[in-house]
């Protein structure tokens, strides 16, 4: 296929790393060669295994024990927000990324920009040199043109010195800015994120004068409604929210007490599919929905309104108003300042603040309008007022809003530098360029979502020689900056209000929070009202909304091939953004999924690929930042197309009056999953709580169990353990930090987009979207499936060498060594969870990446089948320590990758053979079924059916 | 005496630069076998077991085929092999005509399991 607007490139050049891929003639080549030599090696007997040596520490580091991990905590910072995670690490190199059991951000679990951390950190691509103008420096040299401009500018009082930063959350490099622009009064901090907050913090200055930080409890609620917030998956909350909410909502026994979600919204998200109610409403029509529905509630129920809708507004009233000071009512980030000043006054009206709707004190170091001081900024620099420029992290160059002309206002300043992890689209512009410590690597402290402070420690020296904010900001204040580890002490020695601060710090460390440092709750006044609006005109023809891509965010992760390889939540796609449309709308514009299509928003036009997403509301044109990148790293150039020439700073989220029209041909895209439909089989089981009420036993009812005699084999017995794990359905948000937590724990190779264009797909555990409802009203499940370790496996007795085995605790092993690829194990697998290495899909040459890797798992090369082994080396290493204490394995003891990652719990694991264990009770329920049960296989791992609590009072799901 | 022995050397050498020695691995698995030292010793696998008399060695050879059938020997039956928790490091022990029954024994009260499950060495 040709294609004549080279933002597209062909497939052949989108890859994963370097990995070396074997092409037919290379390997005809390669045994031609070698034939020979084989057949003298033959005759010189057998041979050896290479020669290993072992290098004992001369000095060795305290407490490491080779073959032992250590863990510390700290926190993983996305977009200046932290959240709480401890750290494995093998010999110095940090490996894999858990949650923080203590940490309220976290609650034990992770999001997926935690585990995809790690990948950041060894990213070959990351920029490893100072360089000036293109060439090659040093830090020193640096410091000594800084030393050298310095004089001039204190003179000066710092006039023609800006400072560009993101959303900074780190009490101690607010402090270092805050320094600075008092050491140099005529100096400016201007931050900028494009893809934060920005309208909660307008939207709490209009309702309180303010800007506030709102967070949510949401174990406290009984009723949530949700105006176009992804909470579930998106924000910096997400983890907490998605951990709370779920706990809400279990069934257990005779407990059927379960909360209830509406969820209204353009975009059909992770956190929609999870609805008890859920309305599909274009951008302006939430707004107006917002005020019929704040009309409701002040009148006690009743709708004022009529039209289609009046009966859903009523009866969602009336069931917040039920529960009064138990409900909550949350914005999403991307809607209208409107929408959040209503929902502001509902929560307060409702009396929801104090109770599940909590205001505290901003989590920044300096809040403010960031769209009003980017705009201050390209003033200047446009003026010619800027004369050096520090950019810390970021790149403005790329997704700054198109109209503001960045790139431009850059050339004017003769001395840019720019920190950053990567030299990006902003750093080709800029004439410094310095490597940034990677947040693993680094000393700091961040905030997260309720204000909890944590101080970051480093995992490993830093890999290249990079600074860090502190360090940069410190060249400013000192003639030799300080250590960062010496500034952030410096920071807390004077702040930490501890009489005993050693033991506070290790304490802070050890822990990876400071304890009672989450901001304190507000009472604040009424929010202000909004004026009625004058009625809107109508809608003009396309919607068109902007998102921050789910993993890529506004395009810092392009180029971590963890996330570019992930299926996006619903959509399931891969190492691409699309053209969102609904299926309506894309029949009405007669395009079909992959259909090539040029969008126009005010006058700029872009080129992407049509992809129809059930759900989505009509009219409305959606798509994903962070893509289209040039500079982003070999792994993200090119992949995508970029749509930030399409925002503009007034729009930054919406605007109306878009067109699309087909340009002819297509662009592959590359899905996971492209089949909804569950076909009339019995897979993701999901009832009103109101079935399991009227029938407890309705779920086995459903399915045809054979007995358990019904097969040609003996049972197997299990004298210790039996290996065994349960999946709460209900639970389950689509997050899909359990795929990526696999791959970092296993290492699972990234195959690339061609390779996934022909289904050859590595992730072990995938998470099946099914839609039980209709295109425009969908019900969405979602179902997380490793593998089900049968009993009686239909993949162990057809391998022809014995390479897959059932253990005696339970597990269906998988021995690589012993398997020679006939690959009839994954054509027997009922449930299609074993992936071959079709080709050599492991780096086997780069060396950061295989400072990544996990030594207690084998790295496969090609020709092998792999599969789930329900973290088997995590198994063996527990049993091995139970033994060494004479004891036994308790319950929690083991956690697999998945597990330890869920946000909401989902995922439990243990023995089955104790019937008081979690994951032997957890079978004991009702729910409990099996996948496929007709086929028995006897899985031990087994799933709780989903349970939903609609409305009564709402019959249809939407109208 | 021994502190400045010239076979020694080496050692100060290592210890004056900072350089690790390089030791040539004798009993060596290979890489797709995961071995845990510690629960063997806990166990009751005495060192001579498996490392032969390697007090008794000038030069450290392998004694033992380490082949993973001569692993499995013992893995299906550790009672053979088995001796008292206390005797582990007595590198001259030899075994008492009564192994049998005292193998069995010290199975039972060790809790030692024939594990010979694939994915007990090969993750």
């Amino acid at each position: 296929m040709k294609h004549t607007d080279d933002s597209f490139v062909p497939l052949a050049s989108l890859t994963a790393g370097t990995a070396e891929k074997q092409t037919e003639a290379t390997r005809r080549r390669f045994l031609e060669v070698m034939g020979a030599s084989i057949a003298m090696t033959a005759m010189a007997g057998c041979t050896r295994q290479p020669t290993e040596f072992i290098l004992p520490y001369v000095t060795p580091p305290e407490g490491a024990i080779p073959g032992r991990p250590s863990y510390y905590a700290t926190a993983s910072v996305v977009n200046g927000y932290a959240q709480g995670i401890v750290v494995e690490s093998h010999l110095g190199r940090p490996t894999k990324v858990e949650g923080n059991p203590q940490h309220p951000a976290s609650m034990g679990a992770t999001a997926v920009h935690g585990q995809s951390c790690v990948l950041d950190l060894y990213d070959p691509d990351r920029a490893k040199q100072v360089t000036e103008n293109d060439e090659s420096r040093d830090w020193e040299s640096f410091q000594l043109a800084l030393t050298q401009a310095l004089p001039a500018l204190r003179t000066s009082g710092g006039a023609g010195l800006s400072i560009l930063t993101e959303t900074v959350t780190s009490p101690s490099v607010g402090a270092q800015l805050k320094a600075v622009t008092a050491a140099y009064p005529n100096a400016h901090w201007y931050q900028f994120d494009p893809a934060g907050p920005h309208t909660a913090r307008d939207a709490a200055r209009i309702a309180f004068g303010r800007i506030v930080n709102t967070y949510y409890r949401l174990d406290r609620a009984d009723v949530v409604l949700s105006l176009d917030s992804d909470f579930l998956t998106t924000g910096a909350g997400s983890t907490r929210y998605a951990h709370d909410f779920a706990s809400r909502r279990q069934v257990r026994g005779s407990h059927v007490d379960m909360n209830r979600l509406y969820v209204v919204e353009s975009e059909m998200t992770p956190t929609g599919g999870k609805a008890d109610h859920r309305l599909a409403l274009r951008y302006a029509d939430i707004e107006a929905f917002a005020r019929q529905l704040s009309k409701a509630v002040a009148s006690g129920g009743k709708s004022v309104e009529t039209g289609p809708r009046a009966w859903w507004i009523s009866a969602l009233a009336q069931d917040l108003l039920a529960h009064r000071g138990a409900c909550a009512i949350i914005p999403g980030d991307h809607q209208s300042p409107t929408v959040h000043v209503l929902a502001h006054a509902m929560n307060a009206a409702l009396g929801n603040a104090g109770s599940t709707v909590i205001y505290t004190d901003p989590i920044e170091a300096a809040p403010g309008d960031q769209l009003t001081s980017l705009r201050e900024l390209v003033a200047e620099m446009s003026a010619g007022h800027v004369q050096m420029l520090l950019i810390l992290g970021g790149n403005p160059v790329y997704s700054a809003p198109a109209d503001l002309s960045f790139h431009t206002a850059l050339s004017k300043v003769p001395n840019s530098i720019h920190l950053s992890l990567h030299a990006n689209e902003t750093s080709a512009l800029t004439r410094w360029i310095i490597p940034q410590k990677h947040f693993l690597e680094d000393w700091g402290d961040a905030r997260s979502f309720d204000g909890t402070v944590t101080i970051l420690q480093p995992l490993l020296q830093p890999l290249y020689n990079g600074r860090s904010s502190l360090e940069m900001l410190d060249a400013f204040l000192f003639p030799v900056p300080r250590p960062p580890y010496d500034i952030v002490r410096a920071y807390w020695t004077a702040n930490s209000k501890a009489a005993d601060f050693e033991g506070w710090w290790r304490s802070a460390l050890q822990s990876g929070l400071v304890v009672g440092s989450a901001l304190p709750p507000l009472t604040l006044a009424a929010p202000r009202a909004i004026p009625d609006s004058t009625t809107d005109g109508p809608p003009s023809h396309l919607d068109l909304l902007f998102r921050p891509d789910p993993y890529i965010l506004d395009g810092r992760y392009a180029n971590n091939a963890w996330l570019q390889e992930l299926p996006k939540p619903l959509t399931k796609l891969t190492w691409d953004n699309a053209v969102h449309l609904s299926p309506k709308t894309a029949q009405r514009l007669g395009l079909e999924n992959e259909h090539l299509v040029e969008l126009t928003s005010r006058g700029q036009s872009v080129r992407g690929p049509v992809w129809i997403s059930d759900g989505q509301a009509d009219d409305t044109v959606i798509v994903h930042l962070g893509y289209g990148r040039r500079n982003a790293g070999k792994v993200g150039n090119n992949a995508g197309f970029n749509v930030y020439p399409l925002r503009s700073s007034d729009a930054l989220w919406a605007t109306g009056g878009a067109q699309v029209r087909a340009i002819g041909g297509k662009y592959r895209l590359a899905t996971t999953q492209t089949d909804y439909r569950m076909e009339g089989r019995e897979l993701a089981i999901c009832e009103p709580v109101a079935t399991y009420v009227q029938d407890p036993d309705f779920v086995k009812k459903r399915l045809e169990i054979p007995e358990r005699t019904e097969t040609l084999y003996p049972p197997w017995k299990y004298p210790g353990y039996s290996w065994g794990m349960s999946i709460d359905l209900t639970a389950c948000v689509d997050c899909m930090a359990c795929v990526i937590a696999c791959q970092a724990e296993n290492n699972i190779p990234v195959v690339g987009k061609e390779e996934q264009l022909v289904n050859r797909e590595m992730h072990w555990l995938r998470v099946d979207v099914y839609n039980h409802g209709s295109a425009e009203a969908p019900e969405m499940r979602y179902q997380p499936v490793p593998c089900m370790h049968c009993e009686d496996a239909p993949c162990e007795y057809v391998c022809p060498v014995a390479a897959t085995t059932h253990s005696s605790d339970g597990l269906n092993e998988m021995t690589y060594n012993r398997c020679i690829g006939t690959r009839y194990c994954s054509n027997n697998c009922p449930y299609k969870v074993r992936r071959f290495n079709f080709l050599l899909y492991n780096d086997w040459i780069t060396d950061q990446l295989k400072m990544q890797r996990n030594p207690d798992v084998t790295v496969r090369s090609r020709g092998v089948m792999e599969k789930c082994t329900y973290c088997v080396q995590r198994i063996r290493e527990a049993e091995i320590r139970s033994i060494d204490e004479n004891r036994s394995i308790r319950d929690g003891e083991i956690l697999t990758a998945c597990q330890q990652v869920c946000p909401t719990r989902a995922i439990v694991f243990g023995d089955l053979n104790q019937p008081a264990n979690r994951v032997a009770r957890l079978k004991a329920e009702k729910l409990d079924y099996p996948l496929l049960a007709e086929l028995n296989t006897r899985p031990h791992t087994t799933y709780l059916a989903e349970l939903r609590n609609p409305n009564p009072a709402l019959k249809e799901r939407t109208d | 005496m021994w502190a400045v022995a010239p076979a020694l050397e080496p050692v100060r050498e290592s210890y004056r630069s900072g350089k690790s020695i390089q030791w040539t691995r004798v009993y060596d698995l290979p890489q797709f076998v995961y071995f845990d030292h510690s629960v063997h010793i806990h166990q009751g696998i005495g060192c001579n077991s498996c490392h032969g008399r390697i007090d008794k060695m000038a030069l450290t050879y392998q004694a033992v085929p380490l082949t993973m059938e001569w692993c499995l020997d013992c893995h299906r039956d550790p009672a053979k092999n088995v001796r008292p928790r206390d005797k582990v490091f007595d590198i001259a022990y030899q075994q008492p005509p009564n192994q049998a029954a005292l193998g069995a024994r010290l199975v039972k009260e060790y809790g030692i399991r024939s594990l010979t499950n694939c994915s007990t060495c090969h993750r």
